[in-house]
């Protein structure tokens, strides 16, 4: 499904299909723009405040502004934003890929001589895969910001101080492998919630079953992906 | 044409067609009837080749449809229409866009065009008005109606329906019956209509199928059927006659 759906990517933006391509881009990159950003800005944080209070106890709070750049770049960036995304996206295909299923819609599409992999499966695959870097990186900004208030507020760290301190310990690497993170999260979240979706049988006991089973997955997909790149990429 | 040789197909260990042979010819009215269970909806999803056979052949148009590749069947189907027991229209589309859908996705004709030939089956099936409501909004016979215009919009040459008046009062089901009656006439279409309701079965169809247990036990005119000596059919007739 997933090769086909990669197939049809050139119709993206083609006459028959650029209405849905450009709905779900909408969908995933803005109807998830609120609770990312909220999530972002306490992951930042978070993280700004654990760091720096045990850091604080060495005099070398100074140093907060790196530790939240890197672990938000590299690792909770993507993971963060793959986790929102597949309970708020990919939930949401599962279900509607499901009740379609069950309610015969998805045969009818068949029958009506469509390509259901071209017509539900590409534009959403492709939203999630195109969006999900840029998603990515504004929960990697959003972070950091939330992570210099923190220190700001809390640790007296000046913001020139957290943000040279950041600059200093990341290089672009780190943001080339957190991109590539989210791009391939977008792949899996996409694939499995449409598989799922079209696995639905029994009715609506059935959707709310490949609806869980699709979150289920995704995630455990995410954290086993996420750690094989990074081992790939950093050992 | 639609040829059935020997069909047998089982389901989660259960015989559902044994042996099924028939043969529909083109622009023949063919109402199949059973009880529930009796493998009628299976024969139809055989049809369109959402199932495939365990054994036997099917022919539409003279041409095998069991060992088709993907996209000869999505060829193939693109002929043939289906009016679903649910409609299954898509929810998230209005009406008008419901019935434009296959002119968009297998053809390439303007958006001009297209509303042209939609607005045309609109008023054909009494729904222009209600062209921009949503599946959600209507009532279960114009469901059925948006359902019938779409199946028909990219004029096949044989139409299948799934319970067609299931669901519905007596008025709204004998208004489904006429529609169908005024598309058979018009478009001289192959129709194989899948029912429990005799009547209906009885007032559109030329011959009139039972199928009981996977087997067809009576394949005849409204006429014969109706006087049929199988017990099976019998009953079948009576307890609808009760009603």
């Amino acid at each position: 499904m997933l090769l086909e759906a990669l197939y049809f990517f050139r119709y993206a933006f083609s006459k028959r299909n650029s209405k849905d391509t450009f709905y779900y881009l909408y969908i995933v990159a803005i109807k998830s723009l609120l609770v990312i950003s909220v999530v972002a800005l306490f992951t930042g944080m978070i993280l700004a405040l654990q760091t720096g209070l045990e850091l604080q106890r060495y005099g070398q709070q100074n140093l907060i502004g790196s530790a939240v750049a890197v672990s938000v770049i590299r690792e909770m960036g993507p993971f963060m934003t793959g986790l929102i995304i597949t309970a708020s996206v990919g939930s949401a295909i599962a279900a509607q890929i499901g009740t379609m299923t069950v309610s015969e819609e998805v045969n009818a599409l068949e029958i009506m001589g469509i390509n259901v992999k071209r017509y539900l499966v590409m534009p959403r695959i492709f939203a999630l895969t195109v969006i999900m870097p840029f998603i990515t990186l504004y929960t990697d900004i959003l972070a950091i910001l939330g992570g210099a208030l923190v220190g700001y507020t809390q640790l007296n760290v000046e913001f020139t101080s957290y943000f040279q301190n950041a600059l200093n310990f990341t290089d672009l690497k780190d943001l080339y492998v957190g991109l590539l993170k989210a791009l391939i999260f977008g792949l899996i979240i996409g694939t499995v919630s449409c598989y799922q979706g079209f696995s639905a049988k029994n009715g609506a006991s059935g959707v709310g079953l490949v609806t869980r089973r699709a979150v289920i997955i995704s995630f455990l997909l995410i954290l086993i992906i996420g750690y094989i790149i990074t081992r790939l990429f950093y050992l | 044409m639609i040829k059935f040789n020997n069909i047998y197909k089982t389901l989660n260990s259960r015989q559902i067609l044994s042996g099924v042979n028939f043969l529909i010819n083109a622009g023949e009215v063919i109402a199949i009837v059973g009880l529930s269970g009796a493998g009628k909806s299976v024969t139809l999803k055989h049809m369109v080749r959402l199932i495939s056979p365990d054994s036997g052949s099917i022919e539409i148009d003279g041409e095998r449809i069991d060992d088709m590749s993907k996209a000869d069947i999505r060829n193939k189907r693109s002929k043939i229409g289906v009016l679903f027991q649910n409609s299954a229209l898509i929810q998230w589309l209005s009406v008008y866009e419901n019935i434009a859908l296959p002119l968009r996705q297998r053809t390439n004709k303007t958006e001009n065009e297209i509303y042209e030939i939609v607005s045309e089956r609109l008023k054909w099936v009494d729904l222009f008005e209600s062209k921009d409501m949503f599946p959600s909004e209507l009532s279960g016979g114009m469901q059925k109606r948006v359902g019938l215009a779409r199946a028909t919009i990219s004029n096949p040459k044989i139409i299948l329906y799934d319970e067609p008046t299931s669901g519905l009062d007596p008025v709204t089901s004998r208004k489904i019956d006429r529609l169908i009656i005024k598309l058979n006439n018009e478009m001289k279409l192959t129709s194989v209509i899948i029912t429990h309701d005799l009547i209906s079965a009885l007032s559109i169809s030329s011959k009139i199928m039972m199928l009981h247990e996977g087997k067809i036990i009576e394949f005849s005119n409204p006429d014969n059927f109706v006087k049929s000596n199988h017990p099976v059919v019998q009953k079948f007739v009576n307890s609808q006659q009760l009603m």
